[in-house]
């Protein structure tokens, strides 16, 4: 028996088209009555960085966070990657309280990447395969580390070039193709076009677009440029004072 | 062994090292350095600090009592940790239980090789052994395990990019800190390391020339001084690893998330 997201539960086969359009309405992720204050110290605490947070992502949407810096969007972003933890509240990965999930693997599935692209000193090659341990890789990466640089619009000649000659916008698209290496389901990028000109950002703005549309990744992208959000097309919301409004 | 006969220093001849002081007060003076006071604060610390340790030792090595011993050790442990949390940024308690730990697991082992193994000294505790060999691998046990945490703190905080990014894309906080554990403890073993390259070339090491000074052979000296060499290296490593390995679930959860205010401070 299966049972969704949406409570419905299908004891006989049912209609594969009608399966694929309620999967498309699962709740991926849900944010619910989460704050979140930093940690200085055992006992102290910084002011609210996020004030009791209600969120549901569905499955294979582009959920866009949108506001001014200091609203509370990297942090949330970083709670939904579980590299910190929420004071008060809870959050649901497919379901499941992500507390109660193996770090690890949650984050090989809500995968983040950073406003500041890590990158180590060597080829594309290298930077893609980092997620992976050495004695797991074999001939099937080089044809994944191929086809990811084709999703981020890379040709496969990227491979073998050193990431120090790369510019910030292709940087910022070798981090997003070292996190579809590991294909997840969901991606959250903070702050992409942060360091990127109007051209790289439309760039940006396609592969995220048609990652979304040809591998069914649900993205949830922060941003303060009205324009990029606007282009990504999908649902917008704001974030103010550590609180989610409607734009 | 050479039986050569040892040139004791009694106290009028002690009392003729004022010359040498005298000159280093005068240099101070005539290049208005302003370390005089400190300088003959030194001396008279060294005098007073080495006489006590004299008579206490002495005291020790004739009632020759296991008790004893280990209350000596017990106290170089103790300062060695006040010394070595003294000199790290952060002080908290708990860094004391950490470098306690530490030295104890990381000397203990060593001592214990040494002179129980190697030496075989009789009876276990023969405090004319135990208690100077301790000191030594107490000491340098100290300068590794505070290496160690200074450097794989800062560490932490300078690749705080690739650690975060690491955990990030699934890996776990052991994987993520690899390079800030393994440059913390490269940077602890590092200073034994170079001493062991120039062993003897450019310097007699002090306990060897000690040996030699009091009439030992320096065929004889030179074994002890590998044993030492080596026990200091032993020491120093495994205090550090201690450290690091201690440290590491300071500054990470079990959930592999980075205890970002226990990093900061």
């Amino acid at each position: 028996m299966r049972q969704t997201q949406l409570g419905l539960a299908f004891s006989e086969p049912v209609n594969e088209q009608t399966l694929k359009e309620l999967t498309m309405n699962e709740t991926i992720l849900e944010v619910c009555d989460v704050s979140f204050r930093h940690r200085l110290s055992r006992h102290e605490y910084s002011g609210t960085i996020l004030n009791k947070v209600n969120l549901s992502v569905t499955r294979s949407e582009i959920l866009i966070l949108i506001g001014p810096s200091g609203s509370g969007k990297t942090s949330l972003l970083r709670l939904l990657n579980r590299l910190e933890d929420p004071e008060v509240g809870m959050i649901l990965y497919e379901g499941k309280d992500i507390r109660e999930q193996r770090p690890q693997d949650l984050r090989r599935q809500v995968v983040l990447v950073a406003q500041e692209p890590y990158l180590i000193d060597g080829t594309v090659r290298e930077n893609l395969l980092i997620p992976f341990d050495s004695k797991m890789i074999d001939d099937g990466f080089e044809q994944k580390g191929r086809n990811v640089l084709l999703s981020v619009g890379l040709n496969e000649y990227f491979l073998d070039r050193s990431v120090q000659h790369l510019s910030v916008g292709e940087k910022q698209r070798i981090c997003i193709a070292r996190a579809l290496m590991i294909s997840p389901k969901v991606l959250l990028l903070d702050e992409p076009t942060s360091a990127l000109d109007p051209e790289n950002r439309e760039i940006l703005s396609q592969t995220v677009r048609k990652i979304n549309g040809e591998e069914q990744i649900t993205f949830i992208v922060v941003t303060h440029t009205y324009e990029f959000a606007r282009s990504l097309g999908g649902r917008q919301l704001t974030m103010k004072h550590g609180e989610i409004f409607p734009s | 062994m050479m039986t050569a006969p040892i040139l004791s220093i009694g106290i009028f001849q002690l009392l003729l090292t004022t010359l040498l002081i005298l000159l280093v007060v005068s240099l101070s003076l005539y290049e208005n350095l302003r370390m005089e006071k400190d300088y003959l604060i030194g001396v008279a610390r060294t005098f007073i600090q080495l006489f006590l340790v004299g008579y206490i030792l002495e005291a020790v090595f004739n009632l020759n009592r296991w008790y004893l011993v280990l209350l000596v050790l017990t106290i170089m442990v103790g300062a060695a940790c006040q010394a070595g949390v003294g000199r790290l940024k952060q002080k908290e308690k708990i860094l004391y239980i950490m470098m306690a730990l530490s030295l104890v697991i990381g000397s203990g082992v060593t001592i214990f090789v040494i002179t129980e193994v190697i030496l075989r000294i009789d009876p276990w505790y023969n405090p004319r052994y135990l208690i100077p060999l301790a000191g030594m691998i107490i000491g340098n046990a100290m300068n590794g395990a505070t290496l160690g945490a200074e450097r794989f703190r800062s560490e932490l905080i300078l690749r705080k990019r690739e650690v975060e990014t690491l955990l990030s894309l699934g890996f776990d906080c052991r994987r993520a800190s690899l390079s800030a554990r393994k440059n913390a403890m490269t940077a602890s073993l590092l200073p034994t390391l170079n001493s062991m390259m120039v062993v003897g070339l450019v310097s007699l090491p002090g306990m060897m020339t000690g040996q030699i000074l009091s009439g030992t052979s320096p065929l004889i000296a030179i074994r002890y001084q590998i044993v030492v060499m080596i026990m200091i290296s032993s020491a120093v490593m495994l205090s550090s690893f201690l450290m690091v390995k201690l440290l590491s679930r300071r500054y990470f959860t079990r959930d592999q998330q980075i205890r970002y205010f226990a990093l900061k401070k």
